[in-house]
């Protein structure tokens, strides 16, 4: 066990490495750098000033040694300034990754409640109206761009509908919170509802069609055969025999999850004014902010290849048939 | 079957539960919409009415508490204004750059001067007096008022706005916008590059480039150096078998009598295939490359950038002298007619901000004083913090000119998208909604709410790459663009078509000028035919069959969202249907940036904003800093120098015509609109009688420690 | 009528003497999984809409007269339209026909620049589906390849291979997307061609999917029996490949294909969001439904941004029936419905 997560450690930080020279080298040949972008509408400026500041930022280092620059620094823990925000990266992930993953977490948290045990009924009922109806909804909501159900959600809900949620912003700015009460909290679910349920509608399919999946074949195995045929209770068939060996699969693919916890859906959060790391990078890639740029993707990157270790270990954790060799 | 039935059923329900969802109301929703007010209809008149001067000198009763006159307590009041971009969260007055970042520090820190709502610079926290001396020099005076204080205490001095200063100068500033470097002040270059001779230097390096890179005395190994180092000026595509504009190099070196030499290299060799092109350029078309300067400002980086690296030469600004605690001098070397603002406006040197709270620094490094985003200045306001998208200041009760009337602002991140929502809601009181013709629609069918229209310090334009572009060429793209509809369809009545590059708000303006270009498929092609294209079978090409192609970059979000999109369509299915091609790039302004930097944009559309002067040296002059349309003539050159040396009105708006007459005839800027920007107030929350008229120069923001809310 | 079940479906095909295939006694595969699919009614709905989608998409402007980039006028004094190719004098007089409601002239009536929405619809419906197309074409070519070197050498090649594969998904796609969209237009790339480029580029990011499938299979196949048999005949090895393990995993592969599709359909309007999707002026179901940023677009005139909604809303749910309907056909154990 120790030998397979070492080896793959060594390769993840060899895959890290190839990303990060890829993203640099992309980072590097947009059209037009910060110091270009940031002062076109300048009417005084100079090319001497240009140049100083392209020094000051380490954009005057060629590809090879501005990569290498920022290697040395991210070894070291630093990701460099953003040049748009004007803070450390790290700063700015550190205050923004909670936003993005508060909301994103409880998104996920909504869609294995309605997406699992909708399954596990689907299953029980397929090729029923039942199924039929479940299967519907829930293709419908992966089959929209999130911003069009975003549009119909708040033309819906929001004032020019039926004016039951707020939609836009984080919180009421007309209240002013001395400290975290129940009425902040409040404030924040009623903000926060519509951009989650586009979360949920979007991506419960996911975990739906998953366990649907899983469950169907569970219930026509062998074991579950013998269960029904020893005259176990219905209910337990399904949810102790069944349901258990679903669990499998459905868990590894909560591992490759991870990035997406905190990278946030850019759209979703620029539609609903969310100050999070994925409307960050937003603004970042159109100033070509590559300390952000490479500082954010990163943080993505790793997690990425996090979540594939951590459901390859899950895997081989819950099921004991695999070796790891 | 019936199983069948009833998944459609399901499925159909689904759908018509969503759609329904969607377009619930849409008819029906403008039910409250009152008949069409005509209360803000002259918009136009708007920044020429002189409204009341609640700016320049506040009032005697703001002085008295105020609380106790509306009943609710000051500290109770809360105003929310909204912010359509988000914030990018410098909350520093050196690096502030984004405009919603500006419109809190604005309220935390006092400058020198303030502009009132006829664009002139008025004396605020400061004043600053000016005095011509016989040799050119100028002397400004500035002094800061005395009894101020910072909201930590500090007494406000002129040592806070000197320091203010170097800081904006020092090489190590990372703040472009607030840069002291361009200001005429004495021995400034010399402090920034750290060189007490920095003159000599200049001037050696400038005789040195006479010498050796003017087009009459360049050498062929200095040429083929600027050749590597421009690509030639962009042209050269790296690839030796490329495209020379329809031709191979290869062909383009023997149609230029090269054969020989061409022979004589490896024709696979980019190296060596740009060598031999720089030779034929520097041979036959020496003249169409600006040697001279490109070398000169390499010279001037390779210099600038040594500064520091041998220690400080220069400790001071030798044109800065302080006289006493709240006086000192600046010395120009030259006159500028907007040289008080340079020293005095918020938007440039004139925020005084406190020297011991943001700390001492040594020259060459600033960062310590640039990262700290805690802003304390002596403002109508105090910075409180920012948290989910909203920024909070209270009222500074010190503040010099008396206490705010409303306790708390908040500004609050609400996306485009959203504003009118937001302010039909009641989560903002005041908001500046995207200027186009949908947002006035909807705003006029909210009767809580009053726009207040202003016409923005700008205009939109096309812009033509000049080099890329011969004349003739331009002429018939421009006979093209049929601009009156397409700006119509999309801004409605807050938008009017312009005649001149040039925005009307300004006085040189020349009123009643008529189109130059009128649309006309026929006068396109004349003009094109004139140029040497003509229709080859259902093609417009030149002599050599190449076919007319332009391409022109707008941002339009991908789906064809903007002003002069349409106009552009028109064009393209015109030029189609002439045999010759208008690529439409719709792109994303930092692509259209690169575009029109890099000089691969034929033509671009852009708006300028911002423009309080009308000196289009920057822009049309041959060395402008702004000037992508990579235009170079003497005769205009003449005129622009003759318009800032002219203070008469008259004569100069006569030359700023003049001048206009001509960009038009060369087509540098084909002028598409002068719009109006809105600024939106609910007049249920805020009492209107304490909002000034808004003008293009000044608003709400001035006086924002006026403002009262309605009394409930 | 009613499903075939899962006992029909396997059952001897003698026993079945009302089937098509009455007169012969034994089905192939391909058969059965064909009857299979033809029995689920959800994909063959999704068939039909796609059928459907796809005749109004490429055979449809054939037969209107309005072409996608077309503007329309209207003369202010007389109320006439005009189309693009009038009189110059007249048109620069007139006023766009801009988000004219639904009439007998424009069924789907325009949108703001004054455009024909049924023809943008159209239009939108080839590039969207083309894209789709492409990509997914892209996507199998290049991931059938290297996962296909990967899975039978193993090895080296298949370590080199799994690592780009590895870092080709590591990189987040939006991010990359923007970037990219600069790069294209900063390389001259003309209007035209960046569609192309750009599917060619999102096939070249989503290869890794099918290529960690096809290894994955192959890895799993080798150890069959029927491969142990083609080794021991010493059959050439592009033959054991194409021949032999590659028609093994065409399932999977079509399954994952028409998953995709709808997937990429989505992606490009998600793109075109952003701004960086198929520019305008080529009309995309994806730039025609961002039109929903504009609020007043958005809550009266929805007849511009519903109809490529609902459009882009079915044809990937119809992808996604048949891609379900084909995987439940192609999978015994999936017994279809």
């Amino acid at each position: 066990m120790r030998q397979f997560i070492v080896r793959r450690l060594a390769i993840s930080a060899l895959v890290l490495l190839g990303v990060s020279i890829m993203l640099y080298a992309l980072a590097r040949s947009m059209p037009a750098d910060y110091v270009t972008l940031s002062t076109s509408t300048l009417q005084k400026i100079t090319q001497e000033q240009k140049d100083q500041l392209r020094k000051i930022y380490g954009l005057d280092k060629g590809l090879v040694g501005g990569y290498w620059d920022w290697l040395l620094n991210a070894a070291r823990g630093d990701l460099g300034t953003s040049l748009v925000f004007a803070r450390p990266v790290t700063e700015i992930i550190g205050k923004y990754m909670p936003i993005t993953f508060t909301v994103s977490a409880i998104a996920l948290f909504f869609e294995l409640l309605f997406g699992i045990p909708l399954g596990i009924l689907a299953a029980r009922r397929r090729n029923t109206s039942v199924d039929y109806a479940i299967t519907a909804f829930v293709f419908i909501g992966i089959s929209m761009p999130s911003f069009f159900l975003a549009a119909m959600l708040k033309r819906a809900l929001g004032y020019y509908g039926l004016n039951l949620l707020p939609t836009a912003g984080m919180l009421n700015a007309r209240v002013i919170y001395r400290s975290f009460t129940f009425a902040k909290a409040l404030d924040y679910i009623q903000h926060l509802i519509m951009p989650i349920s586009v979360f949920v509608i979007i991506n419960v399919g996911i975990w739906l069609r998953y366990t649907r999946a899983n469950m169907i074949d569970a219930l026509s195995s062998d074991y579950v055969r013998t269960a029904r045929a020893k005259g176990v209770p219905e209910r337990r068939v399904v949810y102790s025999h069944a349901f258990r060996n679903t669990l499998i699969p459905t868990v590894t693919l909560l591992g490759g999850q991870l990035p997406a916890l905190f990278s946030g859906a850019i759209i979703t959060e620029n539609l609903f004014g969310i100050q999070g790391l994925g409307n960050i990078a937003l603004t970042a890639s159109t100033m070509a902010d590559i300390p952000y740029l490479m500082g954010f993707n990163m943080f993505l990157a790793v997690c990425t290849v996090l979540g594939y270790l951590i459901s390859d270990i899950l895997y081989a954790v819950v099921d004991p048939r695999i070796r790891l060799s | 079957m019936k199983r069948n039935l009833l998944m459609r059923f399901s499925l159909a329900a689904a759908l018509i539960v969503i759609m329904a969802a969607g377009c619930i109301n849409s008819g029906s929703q403008q039910t409250p919409a009152p008949p069409p007010q005509e209360t803000e209809a002259p918009p136009a008149e708007t920044e020429t009415a002189a409204p009341v001067q609640e700016t320049e000198a506040p009032p005697a009763e703001t002085e008295a508490p105020v609380a106790e006159e509306t009943g609710v307590p000051q500290e109770d009041k809360l105003l929310v204004i909204a912010a359509d971009a988000s914030f990018e969260e410098k909350w520093n007055p050196f690096i502030v750059e984004s405009a919603y970042d500006h419109l809190v520090i604005d309220q935390i820190f006092v400058p020198i001067l303030q502009i009132n709502d006829r664009n002139e610079a008025v004396p605020y926290g400061g004043s600053v007096t000016s005095q011509s001396n016989d040799d050119g020099t100028v002397l400004y005076t500035v002094t800061v008022n005395q009894g101020m204080t910072f909201t930590n205490g500090d007494p406000v001095t002129i040592d806070d706005y000197i320091y203010s200063l170097y800081v904006r100068a020092d090489p190590s500033y990372t703040g472009a916008a607030g840069s002291l470097l361009g200001a005429f002040i004495e021995g400034l270059e010399n402090y920034y590059y750290d060189d007490i001779n920095y003159e000599s230097r200049l001037a050696e390096m400038e005789a040195e480039a006479d010498a050796k890179y003017t087009t009459e005395n360049i050498s062929l190994e200095d040429f083929i150096i600027y050749a590597q180092g421009t690509n030639l000026d962009g042209w050269w595509d790296g690839d030796p078998a490329g495209d020379a504009g329809g031709v191979t190099w290869s062909e383009y070196a023997e149609g230029e009598g090269f054969g020989e030499q061409l022979a004589a290299i490896d024709s696979a060799d980019a190296a060596a295939m740009l060598a031999l092109i720089a030779e034929i350029e520097w041979t036959n078309y020496r003249d169409a490359y600006d040697t001279y300067n490109w070398f000169l400002d390499k010279m001037k980086s390779e210099y600038a950038l040594g500064g520091l690296e041998d220690g400080v030469d220069v400790p001071e600004i030798s044109g800065i002298t302080r006289i006493d605690d709240y006086t000192c001098t600046v010395k120009y070397t030259q006159v500028d007619i907007y040289g008080d603002r340079g020293l005095g406006t918020q938007n440039a040197s004139g925020n005084l901000v406190p020297k011991d709270y943001y700390g001492a620094f040594e020259k060459g490094d600033v960062s310590n004083i640039l990262s700290n985003m805690l802003p304390v200045g002596s403002g109508p306001y105090k910075w409180e913090g920012f948290e989910d998208n909203i920024a909070t200041c209270t009222a500074n009760n010190d503040f010099f000119l008396g206490q705010p009337k409303i306790g708390t602002v908040r500004w609050q991140y609400v996306p485009t998208s959203e504003h009118i929502t937001a302010l039909a809601s009641g989560m903002v009181d005041i908001s500046n909604p995207t200027g186009n013709q949908s947002n006035v629609v909807e705003l006029e069918a909210l009767p809580q709410i009053r726009v207040d229209f202003v016409d923005n310090a700008g205009y939109g334009y096309m812009a033509m790459n000049t080099q890329r572009v011969p004349l003739l060429v331009r002429k018939g793209f421009w006979s093209l663009m049929n601009r009156a509809p397409s700006v119509d369809a999309y801004y409605g009545p807050i938008a009017q078509v312009i005649e001149r590059p040039m925005t009307t708000t300004l006085a040189e303006y020349p009123q009643g000028a008529t189109q130059y270009y009128p649309y006309s498929k026929d006068e396109a092609l004349r003009y094109f035919n004139e140029a040497g294209y003509t229709q080859q079978d259902g093609k417009l090409a030149d002599a050599d069959g190449n076919q007319l192609v332009l391409n022109c970059y707008i941002g339009g979000e991908g789906e064809g969202d903007h002003p002069a999109y349409a106009m552009l369509v028109q064009a393209a299915e015109d030029m189609k249907e002439l045999g010759g091609e208008i690529q439409i790039q719709d792109v994303q302004f930092n692509v259209l940036q690169g575009a029109m930097n890099d000089g691969t944009a034929d033509a671009w559309i852009m708006a300028w904003g911002s423009v309080y002067d009308c000196d289009k040296s920057s822009q049309f002059r041959s060395t402008g800093s702004q000037n992508r349309y990579r235009f170079s003539d003497s005769k205009m050159d003449q005129l622009l120098d003759q318009i800032v040396q002219t203070i008469d009105l008259d004569a100069r708006r006569a030359l700023v015509a003049e001048m206009l007459d001509y960009a038009m005839d060369q087509c540098l800027e084909l002028p598409l609109y002068q719009r109006k920007n809105l600024l939106a107030y609910n007049i249920e929350t805020v009492d209107t009688s304490t909002i000034p008229v808004a003008t293009t120069a000044a608003d709400y923001q001035n006086v924002l420690w006026q403002l009262d809310l309605v009394q409930k | 009528m009613e499903n075939i079940s899962l006992a029909d479906a396997l059952q001897p095909a003698s026993f079945h003497e009302e089937t098509d295939e009455g007169s012969r006694l034994f089905l192939t595969p391909w058969q059965m999984v064909a009857r299979r699919f033809f029995s689920n009614r959800m994909a063959l709905f999704g068939m039909a809409v796609l059928i459907v989608i796809a005749l109004f998409s490429f055979a449809g402007p054939l037969f209107y007269a309005y072409s996608e980039s077309e503007l329309f006028y209207i003369d202010k004094e007389t109320g006439e339209e005009l189309r693009t190719t009038g009189d110059s004098a007249r048109l620069a007089t007139s006023t766009l026909a801009s988000l004219q409601k639904p009439s007998l002239r424009h069924i789907l009536g325009t949108n703001r620049l004054g455009q024909d929405m049924l023809a943008r619809l159209m239009y939108g419906g080839r590039v969207s589906l083309l894209v789709g197309f492409v990509v997914v074409f892209v996507e199998l070519l290049l991931g059938i390849l290297l996962g296909g070197l990967a899975g039978y050498y193993r090895g080296l090649v298949d370590s080199v291979i799994m690592r780009v594969v590895d870092i080709i998904s590591s990189i987040p796609l939006i991010p990359l997307m923007l970037i990219m969209s600069s790069l294209l237009i900063t390389l001259q790339i003309s209007t035209q061609h960046k569609i192309y480029v750009t599917m060619f580029i999102l096939g070249a990011l989503y290869w890794t999917g099918v290529s960690r499938m096809v290894r994955g299979s192959i890895l799993s196949l080798r150890e069959m029996e029927f491969m142990q048999a083609a080794d021991a005949t010493g059959i050439r090895a592009s033959n054991k490949i194409f021949h032999h393990l590659i028609p093994n995993m065409l399932p999977n592969l079509i399954v994952l294909a028409t998953l995709d599709l709808g997937g990429i359909i989505l992606l490009e309007s998600t793109l075109s969001f952003l701004g960086v999707g198929v520019g305008a002026p080529y009309a995309s179901w994806g730039n025609m439904v961002s039109t929903v940023n504009d609020s007043e677009i958005m809550q009266h005139f929805p007849h511009v941004w519903v109809a490529p909604g609902i459009c882009i809303l079915i044809v990937v749910l119809a992808f996604n029936f048949v891609g379900d309907g084909l995987r439940d056909a192609t999978d015994p154990r999936m017994k279809g419905r």
